[in-house]
């Protein structure tokens, strides 16, 4: 097991202002295959992370790195293979069939695909009222349509939208419907997975408006998931930056983007095209990932890493340590861009 | 044949005033592409940046003639090198088609058939296009496959789709359109279903492969950053219109249109202040069958007044460029 600086099991775990999300080592894989043949997807491997109140949390890495089977755990959409997370306190995991029921009121989570994640046959009224209709059953027929109407607002939409349906509306439009739906029960913590990732460049500052304001008002909780590193930086207050299942780089937005200390993290911001007339000053290029069934020894980043050529890279596998306030960086040689691409070329020459 | 020095600097696709219309049953068709001229040169780079019903892709399947059933080319041409792709036979269009004008489609995925070894897709390519035997087909196949990066093509020639990590499936793509050497190559969203650091590579591979093969792109996107780091020129597409198209480095550092700037505004970049809210774009992206009267943009517009409401605003040239604006933001700025 990794020693990690940051050591969620001291934290306080009382209800009212501790964390809200503690998650503990978390664990989970994935077999594929039959018996001899096998083989163990580490889809995410012992990550250890807190969610603080009010506050968002971005989770940013590509396809594969295990960010939305993370999210997914959180909300005990899955089951872990090891490794626990408390929400307000209490055992996610451990809980029972009522405790979760109410647990779930408090948990809620919007998708990528905006038209995929709402039911066409139903109108917009009753997709954003079915939390309740579930959760919520002294509530009136009357009542409920008076809580829809209030969401949608809240949401930005028209009142005519209730009874319109999801083909009806724009992909900025459905968005804003499952915001709605998500928001209908009061919930504390909002998982965000890819939720800006499918709709318009015009839409996308709309919609990441509306979430930064309904977050003030409404005091939520937010995990973001998101492969965008300029949208996570507008959004989060922390990141964490994960790779092949683990956390490689966990920092203060400030921090992250000033002095990003991984390579991953520093080939994930050389890779953004540069805003429009900026020039693109350091470049740090990985090596392509050849596609391979097994887990890379020592270090999983090495095979992709400028640095990997070295010995304790392939033998050993990095912790995640302190390299400054609340950052934390999992490699055995974190550095800045600028002496990492120095680095690499002496290496190579 | 011309003299080289013509052609190298030449135009091979000259576009002009096309109009797509989609058929409705008992109402008048629909006009997703309202108008749309460009020309390519031979080596140029055209990013065509839009959002989703701004008409940017049924434009470049109309070039590849390509159309959905109820789509067609109301009118307007499409001149390559001369011929008019848009009256050309359906026979003699199989032939132009991934010859001389290729694309790069979004998903790689789905755009390669998974039952087929990826070396006899792309030979497939060569075979219909040019009178060349099994052997040499197969000789040009690998080293195409060798020239988009893919390692060991000898031995992966006969690996199927799924043995490819996504980058690898869109370099066999980029392989298989431009095997045939075209004149002009479109790529549309060729890096939408990748991800980043995969999509940089992408991007630097198409560079240097149009460069060295001197092809014309059209860069297909709704990234104004993707565009503008490749692009040497924009057209800028709004309601089945170009409404500004110019220069890269023009367009986006002083827009001219009013949509142009706003887009820019709204984009979440890293250079930005994160403790201010994003200048968003109110309202949606009109919908081709609920186009707004006078200029598309108008009910989006901070700038409008009445004519924009009533009058189609006309191409005008402002500043090295063309826009689609009454009031282009030529004067405003300081």
């Amino acid at each position: 097991m990794t020693a990690t600086q940051h050591k969620p099991s001291e934290l306080p775990r009382t209800a009212e202002g501790g964390p809200l999300v503690v998650v503990e080592n978390l664990t989970r894989h994935f077999r594929l295959g039959h018996r001899a043949s096998a083989r163990i997807v580490h889809a995410v491997d012992d990550v250890s992370l807190t969610l603080p109140r009010g506050e968002t949390l971005g989770l940013v890495g590509e396809s594969g790195s295990g960010k939305s089977t993370l999210a997914r755990l959180l909300l005990r959409l899955d089951q872990p293979t090891s490794g626990r997370v408390h929400f307000n306190a209490q055992d996610v995991f451990a809980s029972s069939a009522r405790e979760l029921r109410r647990l779930r009121r408090e948990m809620q989570i919007v998708f990528q695909d905006p038209y995929a994640s709402l039911n066409k046959r139903k109108t917009v009224e009753q997709i954003v009222s079915f939390p309740l209709v579930v959760h919520e059953r002294g509530l009136t027929r009357k009542q409920r349509a008076a809580r829809v109407a209030e969401l949608l607002e809240l949401v930005g939409l028209r009142p005519e939208h209730a009874a319109a349906y999801p083909r009806q509306l724009s992909g900025g439009q459905c968005q804003r419907v499952s915001i709605a739906r998500a928001l209908a029960l009061n919930p504390s913590l909002v998982v965000l997975d890819e939720a800006v990732s499918a709709v318009d460049v015009s839409i996308q500052a709309q919609i990441l408006n509306l979430l930064r304001d309904l977050q003030e008002r409404l005091s939520l909780t937010y995990l973001f998931v998101t492969h965008d590193l300029a949208v996570v930086r507008y959004m989060a207050n922390t990141i964490a930056v994960m790779y092949l299942g683990r956390i490689v780089e966990l920092a203060p937005r400030e921090a992250l983007f000033a002095r990003p200390r991984h390579p991953y993290t520093h080939a994930l911001l050389s890779s953004i095209p540069p805003a429009p007339g900026v020039e693109q000053t350091t470049e740090v290029v990985l090596r392509e990932a050849l596609a391979s069934d097994t887990l890379p020894s020592g270090c999983r980043f090495h095979p992709r890493c400028p640095l990997g050529h070295r010995e304790i890279c392939r033998i050993s596998d990095p912790p995640l340590h302190a390299v400054g306030a609340g950052h934390t960086v999992a490699c055995h040689f974190p550095q800045s861009a600028e002496s990492l691409v120095a680095e690499a070329a002496r290496e190579t020459t | 044949m011309t003299n080289l020095t013509a052609t190298r600097t030449g135009v091979v696709l000259t576009v002009s005033d096309l109009v797509v219309e989609i058929a409705v049953p008992r109402r008048p068709p629909i006009r997703p592409v309202r108008g749309v001229s460009f020309e390519v040169s031979q080596g140029q780079r055209l990013g065509i940046v839009g959002e989703s019903g701004s008409g940017k892709s049924l434009t470049a399947l109309s070039l590849m003639r390509l159309l959905p059933p109820r789509a067609r080319i109301a009118g307007g041409e499409v001149l390559l090198r001369g011929s008019d792709l848009a009256r050309l036979s359906e026979r003699r269009m199989a032939r132009v088609r991934g010859g001389r004008l290729s694309m790069i489609y979004q998903d790689p995925m789905s755009s390669l058939n998974p039952l087929q070894p990826i070396g006899r897709q792309v030979g497939e390519a060569i075979v219909a296009h040019e009178s060349v035997g099994r052997r040499e087909a197969r000789d040009r196949t690998v080293e195409v496959l060798r020239d988009v990066g893919l390692p060991q093509p000898e031995r992966r020639f006969d690996d199927y789709p799924h043995q490819f990590s996504g980058g690898m499936r869109q370099r066999v793509m980029i392989a298989m359109a431009i095997c045939t050497n075209p004149d002009v190559l479109i790529a549309d969203e060729p890096t939408t279903a990748l991800d980043v650091t995969t999509q940089a590579r992408i991007m630097e591979l198409l560079g240097r492969i149009v460069e060295e093969r001197r092809m014309g792109v059209i860069l297909i996107t709704h990234d104004l950053g993707l565009a503008s780091s490749f692009c040497e020129d924009i057209h800028v597409m709004y309601g089945g219109r170009i409404v500004e198209s110019g220069p890269a480095p023009a367009v986006l550092n002083t827009p001219v249109h009013p949509y142009s700037e706003a887009l820019l505004e709204s984009i979440c970049r890293l250079d930005r202040d994160v403790h201010r809210p994003i200048a968003a774009i109110s309202g949606q992206p009109p919908l081709p069958h609920q186009l707004p009267s006078g200029c598309p943009f108008h009910p989006r517009c901070a700038y409008a007044q009445d004519v924009c409401v009533e009058v189609p605003p006309p191409p005008i040239p402002v500043d090295g460029r063309v826009t689609e604006c009454h009031f282009p933001l030529e004067e405003a700025r300081p």
